[in-house]
Formats: C-alpha cells, sequence, structure tokens
C-alpha cells in the first residue's frame, strides 16, 4: 500500500511540472550545432563555383554506394578564374539509401561535401529521394548561410588520393 | 586460394599472453594428454587444436578438470577457410577467469561434428546458427531446424563462395 | 459416486498459441509458439530471425572503417558500446594507443549510453508489467540523454563517432557543463522511478519469483551482463578484466539474490546509479590532449586473430576477428549477448503463466537487431 501512494506522490508532484512535449509538426525541436543530416554540397561563393571537383573518394568509400559523380574540365580554370582544375559535372545522392554516417564528410579532400541540417525529405516512392547537383548546391548555399560555414583551410593536403 | 592459407599460417607469431594465459599454457599438456592436441598462440590467448572426433570428450574434460573448470560457452563460430571449415570455440572459466580457444578443423563437404550441446547448453542456438549458415551439422543436437533463415533456404550464405543474389534497386 | 466425478481431473487439451511477430511486448520481431493447457504453459517454440541482415557477411566486404556503421545496427540500443568494442578489436589487432582524453570521452558516453538503454528497458518492462506512466517518465530522460548524443556526435542513435585510434571530434567546449546538469536530472529522474515502480505492491506481486533463473542455470546458457548477475554470480568485465580505463574508476556491481524478473530489474536499476557514479569520476578526472591517433583511412592491420570482450548493457559482448593483411577482415564474429540471455526463454518459461511470458521475455531485456544479427 505504502508503495503505491509513494508512486501517486511522485505522478501528484510531475502535475505542476511544465510539459516537455514539443508538438511536432508546428513546433520544432532546436537542431543542435553538430547535428548531422544529409550530405550536401559546399558553395564557392568567391568563384560561384562548387568545391567538389568530382574526385569520386566520397563515392568510393560510401559503406552504401548512394552516390554517383561526374567529373570534367573546369571552363573557369582555362580563363584563369579558379584554381580547380577539375569540376563536378554531375553528383546524384540517393537519399533512401544514405545511412548518415559522414564518412565522406570525412574523405574529402576539398572540404565539398558537408552533413547539412536537412533531415525532413519524405517522398512518396521508394525511389524517389535522389537529388541532383543543382539541389544539392541549393541545400549546400542554405546550410552556409545558416551556419556560417568556413572551409578548413588546408586541414587535408593528402592530394594523392584525388589523383589516384 | 594460397592467400588464404597464409592467412591462417600467420596467426601465431603475435604472442601477448597475460599471467592466467601463461599458467593455463604451461598446466594444459598434462590435462590433455590422452588427447592428440596441439597447443599454440593467438595474440592474447591460448588455442588448443584438437582432432574434430574427440571434441565432445575433451570440452567434458575442460570443464570438469577443477584446474581447468571452463563451465562458460563464450563463442562458437565457423570460419570457411575454403579447403576446411574451422570450428572455433572460445570458453570461459567464471570462477577461475581464464579463456581459451578451442578450434577443430572439418572438411567442407558433408562437415559435421560432434554437438558439444551436453557440455554447454549455450552452445545450442549457436550450432544451429552454424547448421545454417555453414551447412556444419551436430549430431546428437537436439534440433537442428533453421534459426536464422527460412525453411527450405537453399545454399550456406556464411561460405565464402556463397554467390549472393543480384540485388535490384526499387 | 458423485464424489468421484467431482474430484475426477478434466479431460484438458493442449492449445498452440501463436505469439509475435507483430506483438507489441516482445520487443521487435520475435515469434513465440506456446503449447499451453489453460493459462499454463507446456512446451515453448521460439523462433527468431526475422532481422537477419547477415551483418556478419556484410563486415567481409567492407573495409574497417566502413565496418563501425554496421556495428551501429546490431545493438540499436547501445550503439557507442558497439562501436568502441569493435574499435578496440582493431586497435587491439593494430597495437594502437587511444589518447588518454579520448579514452575518458569513449567511457563518459558508453556509460550514458548505459544509462539510456537501462531507462528505456525500466519504462518498457513498467510497460508490460501493465504501468504505463513509468515509461513516459523514463522516455523523457532518455530524450535528454539523446539530445546530449546529438550535441556531440551529431547524431541521436547511429552515431559513428567512435572511431579506430580515438574519437571523430573533440566535444564541444559546453559538454561538461551540460553533462553536470544532465546528471542531475538523470538522478532525479531516476529517484522517480524507483519510487514509481520498484515497491509497488502490484509490480511486486507481478515480478516477485517469477521466472526464476539460478546461478547453475545461468552460467550453462552463457548468460551475461545483469541478468547474470541477477542470479547472483558478480561477473562483469569492466571489474574481471578492466579495459579501456575502467580500473581508475570505483564502483559496484550490483548483485541480485534469486534471480527473478524482480531481481533483473533492480539489478539494471542499481547499474544506472553505478554508470553514474563512473561518469561523474571521469567527468572529473577527464584531461586534455589529443582525442585520435592517425591512422590511414585505408587500415591494413597485420594477419591475425584477435578475440575482444566488453561490457554492453544487456551482457557481455565479444568480437572475434581474423585480419589477413588486407583492408577487409577475414572474419568478423559477433557475441551477441541478447543472443544467449534470450536462449534461456524456454526453460524460463516452461510451467509459467502466459500473462507472466511477457514479464519474462521483458525482463531478459532484448534487442532483436543483435539476436538475429
Amino acid at each position: 500500500m505504502l508503495g503505491n501512494l509513494k508512486g501517486l506522490l511522485v505522478t501528484l508532484s510531475s502535475m505542476l511540472r511544465k510539459p516537455v512535449t514539443y508538438q511536432y509538426p508546428k513546433e520544432h525541436k532546436p537542431i543542435e550545432n553538430r547535428y548531422m543530416g544529409f550530405p550536401v554540397l559546399m558553395w564557392d561563393s568567391q568563384i560561384s563555383e562548387p568545391y567538389c571537383t568530382g574526385c569520386m573518394v566520397c563515392v568510393r568509400y560510401c559503406p552504401t554506394q548512394c552516390m554517383t559523380a561526374v567529373m570534367k574540365d573546369n571552363p573557369l580554370h582555362a580563363e584563369g578564374v579558379s584554381k580547380r582544375r577539375k569540376i563536378v559535372d554531375s553528383f546524384e545522392i540517393n537519399f533512401g539509401r544514405c545511412i548518415v554516417c559522414g564518412i565522406c564528410v570525412d574523405v574529402c579532400n576539398f572540404d565539398a561535401i558537408e552533413m547539412s541540417h536537412e533531415h525532413e525529405l519524405s517522398k512518396y516512392a521508394r525511389n524517389d529521394n535522389r537529388s541532383d547537383l543543382t539541389r544539392l548546391l541549393e541545400m549546400g548555399r542554405k546550410y552556409q548561410e545558416e551556419t556560417d560555414w568556413k572551409p578548413k583551410t588546408n586541414a587535408k593536403e593528402s592530394e594523392e588520393e584525388a589523383s589516384s | 586460394m594460397a592467400e588464404k592459407d597464409k592467412a591462417e599460417e600467420a596467426i601465431e607469431p603475435i604472442n601477448r599472453l597475460d599471467a592466467k594465459s601463461i599458467a593455463l599454457q604451461a598446466m594444459l599438456p598434462g590435462i590433455v594428454s590422452d588427447f592428440k592436441v596441439t597447443i599454440n598462440t593467438a595474440f592474447d590467448l591460448v588455442v588448443v587444436a584438437v582432432e574434430p572426433e574427440e571434441i565432445k570428450q575433451i570440452c567434458l574434460l575442460l570443464r570438469d578438470n577443477d584446474e581447468t573448470a571452463f563451465d562458460y560457452l563464450l563463442l562458437l563460430c565457423v570460419v570457411d577457410y575454403e579447403d576446411y571449415l574451422q570450428v572455433v570455440y572460445h570458453i570461459y572459466s567464471t570462477s577461475l577467469k581464464h579463456t581459451l580457444v578451442v578450434k577443430t578443423n572439418v572438411s567442407p563437404e558433408e562437415p559435421s561434428l560432434e554437438s558439444v550441446t551436453p557440455v554447454w547448453k549455450g552452445a545450442d542456438w549457436y550450432e544451429r546458427e552454424a547448421h545454417d549458415l555453414f551447412g556444419v551439422s551436430f549430431n546428437a543436437h537436439p534440433s537442428l531446424s533453421p534459426l536464422l533463415l527460412y525453411e527450405g533456404f537453399e545454399g550456406f550464405p556464411g561460405r565464402r563462395n556463397y554467390e549472393m543474389p543480384e540485388y535490384k534497386e526499387w | 459416486m458423485v464424489d468421484q466425478d467431482i474430484n475426477k481431473k478434466l479431460d484438458t487439451v493442449q492449445m498452440m498459441v501463436n505469439m509475435g511477430p507483430q506483438h507489441p511486448s516482445t520487443h521487435g520481431v520475435f515469434r513465440m509458439v506456446l503449447a499451453v493447457d489453460g493459462e499454463r504453459i507446456v512446451d515453448v517454440e521460439p523462433h527468431i530471425g526475422y532481422l537477419h541482415r547477415g551483418s556478419e557477411k556484410l563486415c567481409e566486404g567492407e573495409i574497417y572503417v566502413q565496418i563501425v556503421t554496421l556495428f551501429d545496427r546490431l545493438d540499436y540500443l547501445s550503439n557507442l558500446n558497439n562501436e568502441m568494442v569493435f574499435c578496440r578489436a582493431v586497435e587491439k589487432l593494430m597495437e594502437l594507443e587511444i589518447p588518454e582524453r579520448a579514452e575518458y570521452i569513449r567511457v563518459i558516453l558508453c556509460e550514458l549510453n548505459r544509462v539510456a538503454s537501462h531507462l528505456l528497458f525500466i519504462g518498457t518492462f513498467g510497460l508490460d508489467v501493465g504501468a504505463m506512466t513509468p515509461s513516459m517518465y523514463m522516455f523523457r530522460d532518455r530524450e535528454k540523454i539523446q539530445s546530449m548524443f546529438e550535441a556531440v556526435t551529431g547524431a541521436r542513435m547511429m552515431h559513428n563517432y567512435i572511431r579506430i585510434g580515438g574519437i571523430k571530434n573533440d566535444v564541444p567546449d559546453d559538454f561538461i557543463h551540460r553533462m553536470k546538469s544532465l546528471i542531475v536530472e538523470l538522478k532525479k529522474g531516476l529517484e522517480e522511478a524507483d519510487k514509481l515502480l520498484s515497491f509497488n505492491e502490484i509490480f511486486l506481486a507481478r515480478t516477485k519469483n517469477i521466472g526464476t533463473m539460478s546461478a547453475k542455470m545461468a552460467i550453462e546458457y552463457g548468460v551475461s551482463g545483469p541478468s547474470l548477475r541477477a542470479s547472483g554470480v558478480p561477473i562483469d568485465i569492466r571489474k574481471d578484466h578492466p579495459y579501456s580505463i575502467y580500473d581508475r574508476f570505483d564502483f559496484g556491481i550490483p548483485i541480485g539474490e534469486i534471480g527473478d524478473c524482480w531481481d533483473r530489474y533492480y539489478v539494471r536499476l542499481e547499474e544506472v546509479r553505478q554508470s553514474i557514479s563512473i561518469m561523474e569520476q571521469a567527468l572529473y578526472q577527464l584531461p586534455d590532449g589529443d582525442t585520435i591517433t592517425p591512422t590511414r583511412f585505408l587500415l591494413r592491420p597485420p594477419k591475425g586473430e584477435v578475440y575482444v570482450r566488453g561490457e554492453n548493457p544487456r551482457g557481455e559482448i565479444g568480437v572475434y576477428m581474423i585480419s589477413d593483411g588486407t583492408d577487409k577482415p577475414y572474419r568478423v564474429k559477433v557475441r551477441p549477448p541478447s543472443f544467449c540471455n534470450l536462449m534461456t526463454i524456454k526453460d524460463l518459461l516452461i510451467d509459467t503463466y502466459v500473462a507472466d511470458a511477457v514479464v519474462i521475455l521483458g525482463s531478459l531485456d532484448i534487442v532483436l537487431g543483435e539476436v538475429d544479427r
């Protein structure tokens, strides 16, 4: 009997407490700074081109093979505006397969891919959740504006990965 | 094939035995002297390689001997070395706190082995799993019905030569 | 004549009852076929494998860094503990030194994960015996831990934070401050659970002397973790074979008396207190320094085999890994604690009542992702 009363006291005392539930679709839980959403591509606004050179390192190391990338010669390099000799031509991520592990960010040598705060992407068909280059860059720019993102300057200089 | 054999050979050189394993290594030959065994080490554990026919007797002996008292089965695992299948038993003593690895090799064609469920009840599901995935049949096991796979599954998906069905993206 | 008829035992017929795989109280996709005689269980046939993903086979085709993500998904309620045991296996084989700070952060996060897992157990176990409120309270507290993980690792469940050689990146600046306030809240929440559930008469009636597991039986079956300690066997890998830096902390191993459902519950509750104590000590001792020993991304550990043991919230996890010197392991085999604990279900359930089956299964605290792999 005493045990029951003790329990009742606990529930009674919590009546006065502030509710902790977020009424989800209307009200969102604030996202932590480090939150890993889906990977997106970063935009170099100085030269106005993507950071990504299409070197395929992320594609090779992705545990679920959810990405594809194609490389092309950079026209801006020929003009002398950009230092990037190659640039990404097309890039696709299948978010339905992505497991948000962050390995692609770790292996990238050019700070081109980053885990965004994007997480509410639902589609009607199972294989619909694919994003092409334009959309990825768009999401990337949104993330850059939100978080004041800066490239990690010369953090990784292992160029051999890119050339191999 | 040849590369895989090398993987097996190279298990011996690293030796990081702790005090308990050294003591175990010293006393083991006296205990299992009746059987044909080879004792070596793998990293920080003592390994006893035994004949497949004698596995149950040796396990019983190791469990009931007061000096070894291996009363706890940690893990039963099958490793496919393509030329042969290796069944690995990691056993532990809850009173003396030492660990031993018992290994035995069986042929990949119709591998069969004496079940150790009478020695440690905990071997039950491990043996069923090994039967599912590697096709090792354990004699005198209470029931070897499929555990992880469904009834009527063809092939042994744990083996290295198992061909994965082609993946279709939907 | 009449008396005889009354005394004559009624003819009963055994009935097969199929429980699961979609049963709310089986904690996943676990199916039992019960042969019942009235309310009494005569025979049990457990069926697992509905969640078999072939994780061990998949490990053979992935490089070491990618396998960490597979280990996240084995026991999906204690991801960090799983990651840690795999990383320790590779580190042991490569004989890597881990920076002090990384070890401390690993231990803090693993213990936090243990608390989260046990809190979920307390909540769902309450639900199994018919107490609705604890599950709400415990989920509220677990949510705070999840937010903490989100702040540190970037993900709420599948972290991929513990890496081979250390941890992914250093904790945020306000980590210690936030941990301290979190610990205060957790302690408060735990006291609530204790008062709500532990000595509630209805709860005691449902769990005391139900599903008793003797120490002998537990050892025979290879039961580990809180379920083993509830039977009075003080085996804890953190104490017996201290790994990482667990030998630097002062903590106790709570053990039960007879190994019934209540013991298994209360051992876990006590364990949360011990985990909180470990976290407090680790936070106090937390040194400065590096957080990762740099390694190549494409690891090639030396040839050899290694067996590593660790203490998960659910029991003892073991990883048996064989490397053939290439960038992919030759074989990875996991000793899943829930798998061994679940093996006892047949012996535990026979001669109990159907209503208790749910309680006994709940008290073993299984995660099907780990049982089926």
